[in-house]
């Protein structure tokens, strides 16, 4: 049995998966509306077309709103006007994403009970939804002070996203590799203004960084072809993505490692980081940036599993 | 045009890409994220001027907020987009859905330049009122409308299938917009 095989099959070893949760998915995949999606030519289609089309409202909603306390955004509106106005293509956009999501998982209900990426999504989407109502706008809305509220709802939606993210991920698919990364660049753009003050000094300390992702592109072929060459490979008939050498570009580490100091060196030589607000408010806005990526991140890899 | 298809399909490094295990689907989902931004953040501008959202908001204001955002989401789009394509190149090129998503592309392109070059001339006169004139409402509502198209077909291209080219067969118009093949499918 190859490992993706095994990974998948944690899901159904758990005890309340298999008593509990695999019964109503067969309910439901045996029932009649789950077998009209399946047998609709379109139902599906349409159903997804609206998942992407609110999917993008949910991008424009949480980065106007959370890209304004964390930097770049429309200065003119404070934060909390700015959430306030957000909030309703937020919810739309939520709406949008549940009912076009339950028709999508009509017609294909064992396939998403066994996949792990789906789990996380969901995870990932009960998460956002309980952090961004209850932990999120509460810190906004009292300019970086926390609730008692506040402190349950970020307790209980990090709670329900590192268990399952430690239950459903793993370093050999790269999964975490790519949290990873997505959770380094949240920081740069959390800490970096704060290590270094903006100005002419941001931009010295920055354009090296900013310069290196380039740099490291041309420095990775000269290596891997004088590899090659020396050892007399006939690369172009050798790369091997999941392996080393030239396909050693594509490695989703070598790729992230680019694309993070690419952005971080971009932080500090443009100051777009810069921003007023207490760390509090800062790291709140990044979690929910990471909640509401994670959500479309994963919902994408269901595809591939 | 289709034996370029045929030479790019055939590439080694275009097959090592769609058979990779861990780069395609990071490259879809990098091109999922950057529509989020790009899409999300044009929508918002667009929703401004239709006088929809942030009314007392100048929309120059907006211009040098969100547009940058959006013009980075837009480049690093068109990236993941071009290897995306490299990768299957042959089953986009002969997709029907891929080149109505190129004509909605260029359609808002177009869109963008008659706004920049036409419109925006004298937006010192309306960049502060909350319903900004009809022509630049006009120009929003072709590019809201032409965005969430793009994103639709965009969506739709994972159903190709039904308009393959065996599908449509030789004689029906969507074959020869198709490009497909004079003797069978792709």
């Amino acid at each position: 049995m190859d490992t993706l095989s095994m990974f998948t099959l944690v899901i159904d070893q758990m005890s309340f998966m298999q008593d509990t949760v695999r019964p109503f998915f067969v309910g439901i995949d045996e029932g009649g509306i789950a077998t009209s999606v399946k047998n609709s030519l379109i139902l599906i289609p349409i159903a997804g077309c609206l998942h992407l089309v609110a999917l993008s409202l949910l991008g424009g909603a949480v980065i106007l709103a959370d890209l304004r306390v964390l930097g770049p955004g429309v200065t003119a509106r404070t934060p909390v006007e700015l959430n306030r106005s957000m909030s309703p293509f937020l919810i739309a956009a939520v709406v949008g994403l549940i009912v076009s999501g339950i028709i999508l998982a009509l017609g294909q209900m064992m396939r998403l009970y066994a996949s792990p990426p789906y789990w996380l999504k969901m995870a990932s989407l009960l998460s956002a939804i309980v952090f961004t109502f209850a932990a999120r706008d509460p810190v906004i809305r009292e300019e970086g002070k926390f609730t008692p509220f506040a402190w349950v709802g970020l307790a209980v939606s990090m709670a329900i996203f590192w268990i399952s993210w430690i239950n459903l991920t793993d370093w050999f698919f790269g999964a975490r590799q790519a949290y990873l990364v997505f959770i380094l660049i949240l920081l740069a753009l959390v800490f970096a203004p704060k290590i270094v003050p903006a100005g002419i000094k941001a931009k010295i300390v920055g354009l090296p960084v900013f310069v290196s992702a380039p740099a490291m592109i041309v420095v990775l072929f000269i290596l891997s072809a004088a590899i090659f060459w020396l050892t007399g490979i006939d690369y172009m008939g050798e790369i091997d993505m999941n392996g080393m050498g030239l396909g050693a570009w594509f490695q989703p580490k070598i790729l992230g490692m680019m694309l993070l100091s690419f952005l971080f060196g971009l932080i500090l030589y443009t100051g777009i980081g810069n921003s007023e607000h207490p760390l509090s408010m800062r790291l709140m806005s990044a979690i929910s940036i990471f909640l509401w990526g994670s959500t479309a991140i994963s919902g994408r890899w269901i595809a591939f599993w | 045009m289709r034996d370029l298809m045929l030479w790019l399909d055939g590439n080694t490094w275009s097959i090592m890409l769609r058979e990779s295990l861990l780069v395609w689907p990071m490259l879809e989902a990098s091109h999922i994220m950057t529509l989020m931004l790009f899409v999300g953040t044009i929508m918002v501008v667009d929703l401004r001027l239709l006088g929809v959202i942030f009314k007392t908001t100048p929309i120059s204001e907006i211009d040098r907020k969100i547009l940058p955002l959006t013009v980075a989401g837009f480049i690093l789009l068109v990236i993941t987009g071009v290897v995306l394509f490299y990768a299957k190149p042959l089953t986009y090129y002969n997709n029907l859905f891929f080149r109505v998503k190129l004509f909605l592309i260029a359609i808002a392109m177009i869109n963008i330049l008659v706004f920049h070059f036409r419109v925006q001339k004298n937006q010192d006169a309306w960049d502060t009122a909350e319903k900004p004139p009809t022509s630049v409402r006009v120009i929003a509502s072709i590019s809201l409308a032409s965005w969430i198209l793009v994103v639709v077909f965009g969506r739709l291209i994972a159903y190709g299938d039904w308009v393959h080219c065996e599908k449509l067969g030789e004689g029906n118009i969507f074959y020869a917009v198709s490009d497909c093949p004079v003797v069978g499918g792709h």
